[in-house]
């Protein structure tokens, strides 16, 4: 279809632009001239034509003036056509033989030398009409042919600015209007009744449809979009317009539905791959979270399983130390293991919203202190809670906030280094407490800040022991929301590159219970 | 003594893993990064690797590519991610065998003998091998199964000689078709599967759950440790 563009483009081009102008002259006359008004207009030309002969037949001899009367033929001929100028012809003929032939003022046949003039004038209208006639219908036709190419780059225009299937039928219906001047649908496959067609045309789209080209029924016009059938069904009705115009009519529908069909198949090569993208990336997601997973389960149990076996089949060979050690290895992994696990429960009831926090006054301070005691023996020194006001309470889940606080401060210890110290300090505002946990570790680089919270997601700047799930923050977020609060991650304020983890919770009001 | 050097970032699985090994009178090197195991490797010279693929600075995989570009020390891997593809880009880049996490201790010391196995056997003229109730006399073709000749076809013999070759160890399917169709590339898995299930029927008392050899799924196949 995109092949027969050129062609189009290739016959109405070689036109001369001043014939062109001309003709479009010629055109202007007996455009707005019904049939009628072209002979009485004949007639006058005659008669003005007649008229100057008339005039100037005092001064020339009357045997030059012949050539007024041709003259009005030929103007006949080239402006009104054929017919008017043999009606032409004859008048002037009449005129001539009256108003100029001896006997004047009156009409008489004499002989040969009248057949001449007869047959000169006849001839002339003739061949100048036909030939008028054939420049304007060669102008009306590559003037037909420039409004079909319009109308096939504005519809491909338009047709490949639409990126939904709906719309573009729609758009297609709306072509087929302008085209036709009359009534068009586009069906969808199987629409049901609350289109806005008709019935007639719904079962003139079914039967297209079924037997899978173009159908004719009296005026009525059905086409299914494409050999597959899946993109829709064209129904519309040729309007008002003549035998000739009908054939390029419907070449012109056929080629707007060939475009359409083709714009519908890139949109629904475009959905595709829209399509495969994002299931691609849901699959990439779901796997990095299996295999983080995996890897985070299976890390500590490994430990745990080959120390509890070398106790099993080892243990005797082993000294008190090394019993010790590998007791204390299943221990701490153990630990580790459990609040993995307590941390993935918790996980799948924020995301099945399942969460439902009691909500009651809570001593800030004996939260953190629990928080800081389930770390046992790693937190202590490295944990500064000199500036967390002692009175302050807030409207919490203690046991929720307490795990937040625990893998807030986990995550410090975790990613803080050798050299770690921790700041916990909270103040209220207006009605508000915000509790910030403050690290002076290697920090979090600037485009990850809002990573960070994701599940799974694990920073760049970690060093190569770090263990971590990359699902602490995520939880620490999903619990402090549960209870109306909000958490916020910026720079640390005391050290130059550490994170600052921010929590806003509500003031406990007044009498706690 | 056998030297191992142990690539592994976790600080807790080097620490119970250690005891054991050196009980068994490994002498044990750790290391927490791929690079440091390549310095240490050229360095020092290794009998066995046990290799973590999840390492901080560079992929397991490309640690066995770099080690295999001069070494043929036995390499066994050691990974949380099971993952099939993961585990036959570790064999097809050199790895000798390949150990699930978690595992317990007598499992590993299995796969470090294997690969001990396989590096002695080069300088071995033991011509009879014996796992359980198999008997193989590779000298003469001959097998036996609790004492009682069986008749194996040449395929089955080939096939049966590959796996017993690195008994404990994991043979791929790759590493079969080269053993027994001489590396000829158009042979697909589905033949392979098809000469194990033949050679069961000959050599394992419930061929529906074998005991001889083992299917490592998407892997390929292992012959049970040697006895004797």
């Amino acid at each position: 279809m995109i092949n027969r563009l050129p062609d189009l483009a290739k016959t109405s081009q070689p036109i001369d632009v001043g014939f062109r102008s001309s003709v479009r002259f010629l055109e202007r006359f007996d455009g707005g001239l019904s049939p009628a008004a072209q002979f009485l207009a004949a007639a006058a030309v005659v008669l003005i034509g007649t008229l100057i002969a008339a005039l100037l037949s005092q001064v020339f001899d009357l045997s030059r003036l012949a050539v007024f009367f041709l003259g009005s033929v030929i103007v006949c001929a080239l402006f009104f056509g054929r017919r008017p100028a043999v009606f032409a012809a004859f008048l002037a003929f009449i005129a001539y033989n009256f108003s100029l032939v001896e006997p004047r003022f009156s009409v008489q046949f004499a002989g040969a030398d009248d057949a001449l003039t007869l047959a000169v004038f006849l001839v002339v209208a003739l061949l100048v009409g036909g030939l008028a006639g054939r420049v304007r219908e060669s102008e009306r036709s590559s003037r037909r042919r420039a409004d079909i190419l319009e109308t096939l780059l504005t519809a491909s225009r338009v047709f490949s600015g639409v990126s939904d299937a709906g719309a573009l039928r729609a758009e297609l219906a709306a072509q087929l209007r302008s085209v036709t001047d009359s009534e068009a649908f586009v069906l969808p496959i199987g629409a049901g009744d609350c289109e806005d067609a008709d019935e007639a045309a719904f079962v003139l789209a079914r039967e297209a449809g079924a037997v899978g080209h173009l159908i004719v029924r009296g005026s009525w016009r059905a086409r299914p979009l494409s050999d597959e059938r899946a993109f829709g069904i064209a129904v519309w009705c040729t309007g008002d317009v003549s035998a000739v115009e009908l054939g390029a009519q419907d070449r012109l529908c056929g080629l707007l539905i060939d475009f359409a069909a083709a714009a519908l198949d890139r949109i629904k090569l475009v959905d595709l791959q829209t399509e495969v993208e994002a299931g691609v990336k849901a699959g990439r997601l779901r796997d990095a979270i299996l295999g983080s997973i995996s890897h985070d389960l299976r890390t500590p149990l490994a430990t745990v399983l080959a120390s509890a076996s070398s106790l099993r089949d080892y243990g005797s060979r082993f000294d008190d130390a090394t019993r010790q050690d590998l007791a204390e290895v299943i221990v701490q992994e153990a630990d580790r293991l459990n609040a993995y696990v307590e941390n993935l429960l918790a996980l799948s009831r924020i995301e099945a919203g399942h969460l439902a926090p009691s909500l009651r006054p809570v001593a800030l301070i004996e939260v953190v202190d629990a928080a800081i005691r389930r770390l046992n023996a790693i937190a202590g020194d490295e944990i500064q809670t000199e500036c967390l006001d002692q009175a302050l309470e807030v409207e919490a889940d203690a046991t929720l906030l307490e795990q937040v606080i625990f893998n807030l401060l986990d995550n410090a210890l975790v990613h803080g280094g050798p050299s770690v110290v921790i700041d916990v300090r909270a103040g209220s505002v207006e009605g508000s407490v915000e509790l910030a946990i403050e690290d002076n570790g290697i920090g979090v680089a600037e485009g990850e800040l809002v990573h960070l919270c994701d599940k799974f997601y694990r920073g760049r700047n970690r060093s190569s022991d770090t263990r971590g799930t990359g699902i602490g923050l995520s939880i620490a977020k999903g619990f402090v929301e549960a209870m109306g609060g909000s958490l916020r991650l910026g720079p640390s304020q005391f050290s130059p590159r550490g994170l600052r983890v921010a929590i806003t919770l509500a003031a406990a009001r007044e009498e706690p219970s | 003594m056998t030297r191992i050097l142990l690539v592994e970032d976790e600080i807790h699985i080097v620490r119970a893993l250690t005891p054991a090994l050196e009980a068994e009178g490994y002498d044990v090197t750790p290391v927490a990064a791929g690079a440091a195991a390549l310095e240490a490797l050229a360095r020092e010279g290794f009998d066995v690797i046990l290799l973590d693929l999840g390492l901080p600075d560079m992929d397991g995989k490309q640690v066995i590519e770099r080690i295999r570009e001069w070494s043929e020390v036995p390499i066994i891997v050691l990974s949380a991610r099971h993952l099939e593809d993961e585990k036959i880009a570790a064999f097809d880049l050199g790895a000798d065998d390949y150990v699930n996490k978690p595992f317990a201790m007598g499992e590993l010391m299995a796969r470090l003998r294997a690969a001990q196995r396989g590096r002695d056997r080069r300088f071995s003229s033991l011509s009879t091998f014996t796992a359980g109730p198999l008997t193989m006399d590779f000298s003469n073709r001959r097998v036996w199964i609790e004492g009682e000749p069986v008749h194996l076809t040449p395929k089955e013999y080939d096939l049966a000689r590959a796996l017993a070759r690195y008994a404990g160890r994991v043979v791929t399917h790759r590493q079969i078709v080269a053993a027994v169709w001489g590396g000829s590339g158009a042979v697909d898995n589905q033949s392979v599967r098809v000469l194990v299930a033949q050679l069961r029927l000959k050599i394992e008392r419930n061929p529906a759950r074998p005991r001889i050899i083992l299917t490592e799924q998407g892997l390929g196949y292992r012959l049970t440790e040697p006895t004797g």
